[in-house]
């Protein structure tokens, strides 16, 4: 009974080193895989792969290289708005086409396009002896449209040269009469309308029907009138500046312009297609020049990569490029 | 009884090897972390990266990165101050601008650093010129990249930093012009390796 027992006992013993040794190997494996998860994750926590910063990356440096392009336009090629926007536009789809090959080793699709621009121009007649007409010897014409903003606009008009016309005689009378306006119209079709005429050598600014004036100055004085600053040879003249109270954007036209003699200054901010620049000489005669520069430009610039799509749009100002 | 004894020894050794097999292969399953011939860590090595990418950004918002890119000897087709049989400064000897920030952002703490521009040549590949060359980056090297964009009036820098008279486009710099009908030059990719040492 004795060695029955004992056997039995053999066996037990045997098979429970069996199965602990089992045990013990399967909590070693797991113990394994506890571990190597923890530093596994550890290790993916702390990679830097922020695709987020590359497409953070890629817009300063297509803004730099939009800001670069405005730049070089507005050096190398500032005869007209129209050549500004043919270079402009042309260097920003170069640089789009070199970007990507780029960005492309790195596995991201990239696009940067030009939305908008915005031109900064300005006109000037030097000559204080010549007429307001334009290079074409056109009477009634349109300095500029599509204007935003007006920032400066300043006329020195000679008294002997205006029209001689009564200062209480209304508009549709001081227009039939040829007296020199300045009309200023926006979209809707509201005018602001400014005349200059002479009565007994005194100069009178007229300007949404209120008189402003007389001014007297000597015969070889020019009188200064300045819009934006609503001064009439210093002497304030608020109804002047009404013209803001359009709204933008608004169309300069001179009429009448052989009905004035003098020199005047005006900077414009306008569209791509605001000046024409058949009405200005190129070449820096008494004729009224054009000065334009392209001021800001808004652009779209995507990021694209199997992680992450990035779109952003940004104006970028002149003078910012790389 | 001689077979229970059999089994007995049968059954301890399959244990003995069941466990053996058990700790060989906890010993073997080694956690997925960078092959390294070095000792830096994953944190160390984003770090870097991080710093890296920190130089480049500083320095292309100041410039000094493009000046980098125009440091060109026009006359011996070599960057200033390196010698016909050199492919890049060594490291820590970028005698530009940028080269300092380089050297202040990583001196001493055993970091060593490649410097190239990637461009577009006349037929369309893509070449590497390097600037800075300190060897062969280990396994675990990062990179960070900066694009830098050339117009056609820029300058070329003398040795001394200051803009010369001569353009990049003048025919004599190591990217073509690729964009010849508007004023764009060239758009290089400038990479930064780091790794430890």
């Amino acid at each position: 009974m004795d060695h029955v027992i004992n056997a039995d006992t053999g066996r037990s013993r045997g098979q429970v080193l069996l199965v602990t040794t089992f045990g013990i190997a399967v909590l070693l494996v797991i113990l394994t895989v506890v571990v190597n998860a923890s530093a596994f994750t550890q290790m993916m926590a702390t990679t830097s792969d922020d695709p987020s910063r590359d497409a953070i990356d890629f817009t300063v440096a297509a803004s730099d290289g939009v800001g670069g392009a405005m730049d070089y336009a507005n050096e190398n090629e500032d005869a007209s708005s129209a050549a500004l926007e043919a270079e402009f536009t042309q260097s920003v789809a170069d640089w789009n086409d070199r970007a990507r090959d780029h960005t492309a080793r790195r596995g991201a699709r990239t696009d940067v396009s030009v939305l908008e621009t915005t031109y900064e121009t300005r006109i000037a007649q030097t000559d204080d002896n010549r007429d307001f007409r334009n290079v074409s010897s056109a009477d009634d014409w349109t300095p500029a449209t599509d204007v935003a903003v007006v920032r400066d606009a300043r006329l020195n008009v000679s008294t002997s040269s205006l029209k001689d016309a009564n200062w209480d005689a209304d508009a549709s009378t001081l227009a039939s009469q040829g007296v020199f306006q300045v009309v200023i119209e926006d979209a809707d079709g509201d005018t602001w309308q400014m005349f200059v005429f002479q009565n007994n050598s005194d100069v009178y600014v007229r300007a949404q029907g209120v008189n402003c004036g007389p001014v007297s100055v000597p015969a070889n004085q020019l009188v200064t009138i300045d819009l934006v600053d609503a001064t009439v040879d210093g002497t304030t003249c608020s109804q002047l500046d009404d013209f803001e109270t359009l709204d933008s954007p608004y169309s300069i036209e001179y009429r009448s312009a052989s009905n004035v003699v003098g020199s005047y200054t005006m900077l414009v901010e306008h569209s791509a297609s605001g000046i024409d620049e058949s009405d200005y000489s190129l070449d820096g005669t008494s004729d009224p020049t054009i000065d334009p520069r392209l001021t800001d430009a808004t652009v779209q610039v995507s990021y694209v990569t199997a992680d992450v799509e990035y779109v952003t749009t940004t104006t970028v100002q002149a003078g910012g490029g790389s | 009884m001689t077979d229970r004894g059999q089994v007995f020894t049968l059954e301890a050794f399959v244990s003995a090897i069941l466990l053996l097999g058990a700790v060989i292969f906890a010993l073997q399953a080694a956690a997925v972390t960078p092959q390294s011939a070095s000792t830096a860590s994953a944190h160390s090595v984003t770090q870097l990266e991080q710093v890296a990418a920190g130089v480049l950004d500083d320095a292309a918002a100041d410039g000094t990165l493009k000046q980098t890119v125009l440091y060109w000897n026009s006359s011996d087709e070599r960057f200033h101050g390196l010698e016909a049989h050199e492919d890049g400064y060594t490291n820590g000897n970028l005698p530009t601008a940028f080269g300092a920030h380089l050297r202040t952002a990583f001196a001493g703490d055993g970091v060593t650093y490649n410097v190239n521009v990637r461009y577009e040549d006349a037929d369309g590949d893509y070449e590497t010129i390097g600037v800075v060359d300190s060897g062969t980056p280990s396994d675990d090297a990062v990179t960070a990249v900066a694009l830098v964009s050339l117009y056609d009036d820029d300058p070329l820098y003398a040795a001394d930093e200051t803009a010369s008279a001569v353009n990049v486009s003048s025919g004599a710099f190591y990217a073509p012009d690729v964009a010849p009908s508007s004023g764009l030059y060239h758009v290089v990719s400038v990479e930064v390796v780091v790794w430890t040492t």
